[in-house]
């Protein structure tokens, strides 16, 4: 590892519930706003749910051709698309092609959709043929296999599935490589468009998806809400990003992970804390540097009580002085894309000094009782910020940013 | 019994296909005569267009029997050739 090389963020690009573009989607984390709403195009009544966060207004051949879009999943065709955002933001161009520049994304599902539209075909219509681009659309490394062929980038690629920490995984081993001189940028974050019928049914199955809204924190919480889309950071070596004069978002500074080796479903304080603990030390951070924590903040009766220990045994004395909040009723939880929402609200809230409120939190479960930020965003001077991702799995991931100076 | 085919019929029917998997900007433009290369048909393109192909009269097409195909008129050619050889067995 080489000490002076830090990593920043220079470029975001989002698709998501709360809006196509990160001016869209901040405003509404800022003010408060949810994308989240009952779902259109299928028959709710035979789910045990009928609320999600779908993506509005998205049209993806204002960059594509008919046939390049064609040969898309949706998940795809949001990571490319919020790609570009980023790509444009960061002001990249020649330097995409620099074989230094790599491409790590995470998802949890793939191409979901695709495989089911197939399955119906199958087993519905009794088909004995699929398209036969059935498995390019959902193969899970297809989103970067298109942003590598849209953007023309050649050097190291590859897909993370982690389930609901793909992204944050994502990021950070990117992160990791940037800083131990592998890469000197990258395209990172993650993408997913859970909304298909099959899919549907089998998150309904489970019955971890709240019948009405998602409510992290709150006692009367009953569960996450789906959401799609896609989130894009572009990292890069500082030295790089500060001689080309571009704004800094902020300072990417610790990535920690961990597996709680326990259970498939039900999350660990232990795995959890161990994953936050890895991030402060890799970020050599110490708990009175911590402002806010973005947290995992399902809204699920386990994910919320046992994260909310972690917090605590990590950070200890320090934990009732850091604000903590859970932006998923806002955009839903984005699956592979969540940690990548997450990140890019953390990075906003780093560099705007606003810490986004966790909505429809009314009444703070005793067993999370933390510095919830609930109502109005809060604006305060942030120092670091900490990003949580815990998968089904019990596969963890934990990010800290620091405001750039 | 052998089906007399409406080769007419046929090669409008796979223009159609083309025009759907090139996207709306393409309608009324190609006709038989219409080169692949033209229109930038490129063997991704090709494995799509001979699936709705095999979709729409439910027959297998080798991807080798249309290869060589340089224009539209000579896809349609091909699969009337296939059409009528699977009748015959």
């Amino acid at each position: 590892m080489q000490a002076d090389r830090r990593v920043v963020v220079t470029g975001l690009g989002i698709v998501s519930a709360i809006g196509n573009n990160v001016t869209d989607a901040w405003s509404a984390l800022e003010h408060g706003k949810t994308g989240i709403a009952v779902v259109e195009g299928f028959d709710t009544t035979k789910l045990n749910f009928s609320h999600g966060g779908q993506i509005k207004d998205f049209d993806p051949h204002q960059m594509l051709d008919h046939r390049e879009a064609s040969q898309m999943d949706r998940f795809s065709l949001t990571a490319v698309a919020a790609t570009q955002e980023a790509v444009a933001d960061a002001g990249l161009s020649i330097e995409l092609a620099d074989h230094k520049t790599g491409i790590i994304l995470g998802t949890a599902s793939g191409g979901q959709a695709t495989l089911d539209e197939g399955f119906q075909n199958i087993y519905g219509k009794g088909k004995t043929r699929l398209n036969p681009l059935t498995v390019a659309r959902f193969m899970p490394n297809a989103a970067a296999g298109h942003v590598s062929m849209k953007f023309g980038v050649t050097g190291p690629t590859f897909t993370v599935c982690t389930a609901c920490s793909s992204s944050n995984h994502a990021i950070g081993q990117a992160f990791h490589a940037i800083r131990a001189g592998d890469l000197d940028r990258a395209i990172v974050g993650g993408s997913d468009c859970p909304f298909s019928w099959g899919h549907m049914i089998a998150w309904s199955s489970m019955h971890v998806v709240s019948s009405e809204l998602c409510r992290p924190f709150d006692k009367d919480r009953s569960g996450m809400v789906l959401g799609e889309g896609a989130g894009i950071l572009i990292l890069e070596l500082e030295t790089a990003a500060r001689a080309r004069g571009v704004t800094i978002y902020a300072e990417v500074v610790g990535f920690g992970m961990s597996a709680d080796a326990g259970n498939l479903m039900q999350p660990s304080a232990v795995g959890a804390a161990r994953a936050m603990g890895s991030a402060l030390e890799d970020g050599q951070v110490t708990p009175e540097m911590v402002t806010y924590i973005n947290a995992h903040g399902t809204g699920t009766r386990a994910n919320d009580p046992k994260e909310s220990e972690a917090i605590r045994s990590v950070l200890g004395t320090y934990a009732d002085q850091i604000a903590v909040s859970s932006t998923k009723p806002a955009h839903g939880h984005g699956l592979g894309a969540a940690g990548a929402f997450e990140a890019i609200a953390s990075c906003m809230a780093t560099s705007r000094g606003i810490l986004p409120a966790t909505l429809n939190c009314e009444n703070i479960d005793p067993e999370c009782e933390l510095d919830i930020v609930v109502g109005d965003a809060r604006q305060v001077t942030v120092d670091v910020v900490l990003s949580n991702s815990f998968a089904f799995g019990g596969l963890n991931a934990v990010l800290a940013f620091r405001r750039y100076v | 019994m052998a089906t007399k085919f409406d080769e007419k019929e046929i090669s409008t029917q796979i223009i159609k296909i083309i025009e759907t998997h090139l996207g709306e900007t393409s309608a009324g433009k190609i006709t038989t005569e219409t080169s692949l290369e033209s229109i930038e048909i490129e063997s991704i393109d090709m494995v799509e267009i001979v699936f709705n192909i095999e979709d729409e009269y439910d027959i297998n097409v080798p991807l080798d029997d249309v290869s060589g195909a340089v224009t539209v008129g000579d896809l349609s050619d091909r699969l009337i050739e296939l059409l009528k050889s699977s009748q015959q067995v």
